[in-house]
């Protein structure tokens, strides 16, 4: 297939002045025998060039099926994006056809995964995965993708590349296939990059250096950057803004400085007091007691109340909307200004 | 990996003895509990003890080893190794070479697993993907009750049915008939028919693959199954990739990996099974030779004949390990 052909397929409407990329109420479910899962309940943020947005939480909040419903890769069934929108460049994705949004993977928005090993095709070398890219979406030769794949293994500063063009998977260390996974969603250089725990299944030291190519290649790109994770300490160095989210919502927002400073929520609270500290050696380390609730039956007020520290009648009953704190801030507690003033 | 390969070439060699040693030693068993098959040769005559020495000593039966119960009658299997090791293969009770025996049965033999393994492949293959990529639908559920069915169901008793019913009741209708031409009455035929070499051999063909095809397509099945929920196939989609690209080249070709490794050693059970098929089926192959071969005690159509099985199916064994490495890239032999 040719570019011309693949460009006039794919004509959609972007408006190059239109917001990067808008999150607005999204909802995703997953029904599933055990009855109906609500991973993502009203989600709503914003991207922009050259910014990096840090969405943090536990496990089961949501944050990964977050991710996957901007690719729109989630498993239907029995995934299903009930509401809301994603928009990139003021067109909403969700209602693309099918065969426009997968236009729009890996070359508009990209995707990095938190395990390398099993994210890459383990019977196919890194050359082939690589060239795939360019052979599929530009229509480029095998040999022209071949020189394209070396390019990219040296953009992400892999030595020797043009042997280790011709390796498989596991003949790469850690590190170097989480490179390989940042070549692959670099290649088409897109506008918007989500890393979902890219560092998570790293050492910690490769963990520092993955994290620093990041940021070094999205300065030079300008893209956006949605790092998901929930390590607090890989949030504090690279991240502009903080969406810290619970059992499927967006609970606190607000840019990186201020969150570690002064968090306005008690579950935002609970973790950064939760993080070891070296002063604090010998003492107990501070633990969020409890259990997220069951996605299959969340509470009908704050879902964080069962585990809150300073819960009040209120927050069994009435669900707190995302209240804003300041013109960047928000927080979803009904009590935020006793948190912050704490 | 040449250094693989010749070691495994030079493991064959203990492997084929050994199983000469075990045929050897049954053939002789039989011999010794049973009495000598020349005795066989006169009927319900009794023949004079020289007339019984001369025949044996045609049939190379004579060796007084035979007459004693347990003895393994080494001097004999000796004897018989160096004559194959110089290719001199010896002739039959009826004294027809066994390389000609070999020669006539070999090619029917082939057609008949050839038959079959495509049949097992292009069905098997299409079922498993179909059912593999629908998940719990009608081809899945078919897939599902045919493995059961034809596992429970032995190949005679599946054979007969086959005969029985394809072959006698339905095939009657086209052999009464003026208007069926020869190849559709060959094709539902009861047995093989020369004259039709390939058309004759498909049922048998049907027979011999059932088991096999079942467990291919249920094999194909989960393996995709399993390798679509993998991640590599969600990085394959969020790459951008079309559906068709996601499933025909990433999916596919891990899933294939068991598959295609099981079909190497079912071309072995087929070369097996055949003597079974080729037995209800009255097909002059090579399971014909080997049966009428131990209804006479024939050693010498025995040995070679079932040795050249052993050696077929230690060739396919390597060549299903050496193909393994090429399909899967991680694993290497030294």
């Amino acid at each position: 297939m040719t570019v011309e052909t693949e460009a006039k397929k794919g004509a959609v409407a972007f408006d190059p002045n239109a917001p990067l990329l808008e999150v607005e109420d999204l909802q995703v479910e997953f029904r599933t025998r055990d009855g109906v899962a609500k991973a993502v309940n009203g989600v709503t943020f914003s991207l922009s060039e050259g910014e990096t947005l840090a969405i943090l939480g536990e496990s089961g909040s949501g944050k990964s099926v977050t991710a996957q419903a901007i690719m729109g890769i989630i498993d239907s069934p029995p995934g299903f994006v009930t509401g809301g929108q994603v928009r990139y460049r003021g067109v909403d994705l969700l209602t693309l056809p099918e065969e426009q949004r997968r236009r729009i993977r890996g070359a508009k928005i990209a995707m990095i995964f938190q395990d390398a090993l099993s994210a890459l095709n383990p019977v196919f070398t890194v050359g082939f995965q690589l060239g795939e890219m360019y052979r599929i979406h530009r229509g480029t030769s095998r040999a022209e993708a071949k020189r394209r794949a070396i390019e990219l293994l040296e953009l992400v500063k892999i030595p020797a590349a043009r042997q280790r063009v011709n390796e498989y998977p596991h003949q790469f260390s850690g590190g170097m296939r989480q490179r390989v996974m940042i070549a692959m969603a670099l290649a088409l250089d897109p506008d918007v990059l989500i890393a979902d725990e890219p560092t998570t299944a790293l050492d910690v030291t490769v963990q520092a250096q993955i994290m620093g190519l990041l940021a070094e290649l999205q300065r030079e790109r300008n893209m956006g950057l949605i790092l998901i994770t929930h390590d607090m300490g890989v949030v504090a160095d690279v991240a502009d803004r903080i969406s810290v989210m619970y059992a499927g919502r967006v609970v606190e927002r607000a840019p990186v400085h201020d969150i570690y400073a002064s968090p306005a929520h008690p579950y935002t609270k609970a973790l950064l007091e939760s993080i070891p500290r070296v002063d604090h050696k010998g003492k107990r380390l501070n633990v969020i007691k409890g259990l997220p609730p069951a996605l299959t039956n969340i509470p009908p007020g704050c879902p964080f109340a069962p585990r809150c520290a300073v819960v009040q009648q209120r927050c069994h009953e009435e669900r707190p909307p995302l209240y804003e704190v300041n013109s960047e801030r928000g927080s979803a507690c009904h009590y935020w200004e006793e948190v912050i003033a704490r | 990996m040449g250094r693989y390969i010749l070691k495994r070439l030079l493991q064959f060699i203990p492997t084929v003895i050994g199983s000469i040693f075990l045929l050897h030693y049954l053939v002789v068993l039989g011999i010794q509990i049973n009495g000598n098959p020349a005795r066989a040769m006169f009927g319900e005559r009794t023949p004079t003890p020289a007339q019984l020495q001369a025949l044996a000593e045609v049939f190379n039966t004579s060796d007084p080893c035979l007459e004693q119960t347990g003895n393994p009658c080494l001097g004999l299997f000796w004897e018989r190794v160096s004559n194959l090791v110089q290719g001199e293969l010896g002739v039959n009770f009826q004294r027809i070479p066994i390389t000609e025996l070999i020669s006539h049965a070999l090619p029917v033999t082939l057609r008949l697993a050839f038959l079959a393994f495509v049949l097992q492949v292009v069905i098997g293959l299409s079922t498993g993907v179909i059912a593999g990529l629908r998940g719990e639908g009608v081809v899945d559920y078919l897939v599902k009750v045919s493995t059961v069915l034809f596992i429970s169901v032995p190949v005679f008793v599946l054979g007969r049915l086959v005969q029985v019913y394809l072959g006698v009741e339905f095939g009657g209708v086209f052999r009464d008939s003026s208007w069926a031409p020869d190849w559709l009455t060959a094709l539902f035929g009861v047995r093989y028919t020369p004259d039709h070499p390939w058309a004759s051999l498909i049922l048998p063909a049907v027979v011999l693959a059932a088991l096999g095809l079942a467990t291919t397509a249920r094999l194909t099945r989960t393996s995709l199954m399993e390798n679509l929920r993998a991640d590599y196939v969600r990085t394959a989609i969020a790459k951008g990739l079309p559906r068709r690209r996601v499933i025909g080249v990433h999916a596919l070709r891990n899933s294939l990996i068991p598959v295609i490794t099981d079909l190497g050693y079912q071309i072995g059970v087929l070369m097996s099974g055949a003597v079974v098929t080729e037995t209800i089926f009255n097909i002059p192959g090579i399971g014909g030779l080997v049966i009428n071969g131990v209804r006479q005690q024939d050693a010498s159509v025995i040995i070679p004949v079932v040795t050249f099985l052993v050696l077929v199916y230690l060739v396919i064994n390597l060549l299903v390990d050496l193909l393994y490495a090429v399909l899967d890239p991680r694993i290497r032999y030294e």
